[in-house]
């Protein structure tokens, strides 16, 4: 049996795509001497998605709309919500919230220390 | 049954209020401490550590579902009175199984809670970047302004 993919769902796939973004900017936003708004806050990026393709299920989850209705056509347009609830491999993969929380708090411990290493970054090298 | 980020979003928000009192005393902690001496001889930056404490609090109120987990304590037991010391554990437990509508509220209270403390740790660090490039900045305006000071013979 397929479980339901819920909103963690969503928000990890989203998220997890976010990451791969902000890892493949990464070495630009670094190669920069100073600091600038990509340094600063590519980190949000997986954030940044992860909120938009979970606007659906919030909003069925507050009861604006119904499940049928956040699976529709319109809501596509949040991040493909609809095709990807249908996507059984993903399904497969993200309905299991032990395994989804896991892996957001290993992705946000990366970002953690993406950040630390910037400020240490920042008064070794900007400080010459 | 509610779920365990809600347990974890409790003690994280704790593990937030000791590191912001422990920035807000560490001149005072400096000067009549030892360990704190030492933490900043390890690292000057020590403070870009403080969400690993954070996160120690929030795996402290998951101490009754570790327990129960690990196969040392039968759940039943995890749920009594003592447990209440790990942020009102089995009070919560028993409350959100009573009502399935303060079981949603607090798991939606819960998520709300640890995405703030999530973004607000990155948010922190942006300030703290800039804050050192300010400082930096300071120091090196003050430097140069010293050196171009005409002599007064």
């Amino acid at each position: 049996m397929i479980d339901e993919l819920k909103g963690i769902g969503h928000f990890t796939i989203w998220f997890l795509v976010g990451f791969l973004v902000f890892s493949w900017i990464k070495p630009c936003a670094q190669q920069r001497p100073k600091l600038t708004a990509l340094t600063l806050y590519a980190p949000f990026i997986p954030f940044f998605l992860g909120i938009i393709g979970v606007v659906p299920y919030l909003l069925f989850v507050l009861g604006s709309i119904s499940h049928e209705t956040a699976l529709s056509g319109v809501f596509n347009l949040f991040l493909f919500y609809g095709v990807i609830s249908r996507v059984e491999v993903l399904s497969n993969l993200f309905s299991n919230f032990e395994i989804d929380a896991v892996l957001l708090a290993s992705l946000y411990l990366y970002l953690v220390a993406y950040y630390i290493d910037l400020v240490k970054k920042i008064r070794a090298g900007y400080a010459q | 049954m509610p779920n365990k980020h809600f347990y974890f979003a409790m003690g994280a928000a704790n593990g937030v209020l000791v590191a912001y009192a422990i920035r807000k005393a560490r001149h005072w902690l400096y000067q009549h401490t030892q360990w704190m001496r030492r933490l900043y001889r390890w690292d000057r930056d020590w403070f870009l550590y403080f969400p690993f404490l954070i996160g120690l609090f929030g795996v402290i109120a998951l101490t009754p579902d570790i327990l129960h987990a690990l196969g040392i304590l039968p759940k039943a037991e995890t749920r009594g009175p003592v447990f209440n010391l790990f942020y009102f554990h089995s009070y919560f437990e028993w409350l959100e199984n009573t009502n399935p509508k303060i079981d949603w509220l607090l798991n939606s209270i819960g998520s709300i809670a640890l995405a703030m403390i999530a973004i607000g740790i990155l948010f922190f660090y942006i300030a703290e970047a800039k804050r050192v490039v300010q400082t930096i900045d300071k120091t090196k305006k003050s430097q140069s302004s010293k050196l171009k000071k005409p002599t007064q013979d």
